[in-house]
């Protein structure tokens, strides 16, 4: 899409167009850095605001079971219909399945293992 | 950038290797293919054009337009299969099919420009390549669980 100022003849330009006569597309910035605006303080969107340590860790586990989801998925296709899923994906779901599970779990233990010591607090 | 960025930067890259793969294995199967498709000639090579990926461009001054950072990266991608032009190879067969009929080159077969040692170095590069590749996946995981190691007292 292209735009093009056409004048209304006034007083100034008496019908002339504009000097600047600009023409060509409108390209938006896609890009752009948040770390160039720092003084502004933006507020922050809602869904990076947890409630609770269980609404986090909820949320962590349900990406956690995207996961799981996803390797599972290619692991059918795999069985399924070779030539339509190359090996090394099915792998690395399968891997970064597996990684995303123990440090979830990782956590959790921390969170259980803070609970007891504080449970025999005599 | 992510816990998984090197691994996923990995991945285009064994899949840009598979692909080579995939066209070196092509030209080796018609080595001696003397019709393409179109019916005006012999096979001919191909070959993989790579191209990197940079998705997050960055400005290292908002006033300085000429700053552009690159970032980081993210991996590598297949801009397109290119045919090799260069010039084919010339049999003395007057009585294939294809042979020439007319002209000084007459009773002589136009053979692919294809050269059986050269994919077979390109095979073992890529197949090298994929495996460079592979090794930075370890790498990368060994280092997620050793950062997993941090929780466990």
């Amino acid at each position: 899409m292209s735009i093009f100022i056409q004048s209304e003849p006034n007083f100034y330009n008496s019908g002339r167009p504009y000097p600047l006569n600009l023409k060509g597309d409108i390209v938006n910035v896609n890009q752009s850095d948040s770390r160039h605006y720092k003084d502004i303080s933006m507020p922050a969107p809602n869904d990076n605001i947890a409630g609770s340590f269980g609404d986090v860790f909820n949320k962590a586990l349900e990406k956690v079971n995207e996961e799981q989801i996803h390797a599972d998925e290619l692991t059918q296709q795999m069985a399924i219909d070779p030539d339509s899923v190359d090996v090394h994906e099915v792998m690395i779901a399968a891997e970064k399945a597996r990684l995303s599970i123990t440090f979830t779990k990782t956590i959790a233990d921390g969170v259980v293992r803070a609970y007891k010591e504080l449970t025999s607090l005599r | 950038m992510g816990i998984f960025s090197a691994i996923n930067t990995s991945a285009t890259g064994l899949s840009a290797q598979r692909l080579r793969m995939d066209v070196v294995s092509n030209n080796i199967a018609n080595a001696t293919t003397t019709r393409n498709s179109n019916g005006d000639g012999p096979f001919r090579r191909d070959r993989v054009i790579m191209t990197p990926i940079n998705l997050r461009t960055r400005w290292r001054s908002p006033v300085y337009p000429f700053g552009i950072a690159p970032g980081e990266g993210r991996g590598v991608k297949v801009m397109k299969i290119e045919k090799d032009m260069s010039p084919l190879r010339l049999v003395y067969d007057p009585t294939h099919p294809d042979s020439i009929k007319i002209g000084d080159k007459k009773g002589y077969v136009e053979m692919p420009n294809i050269n059986i040692v050269t994919e077979m170095t390109d095979m073992i590069t890529a197949s090298r390549s994929y495996e460079a590749n592979v090794q930075m996946i370890n790498g990368s995981k060994a280092m997620i669980n050793k950062a997993i190691e941090i929780g466990r007292a």
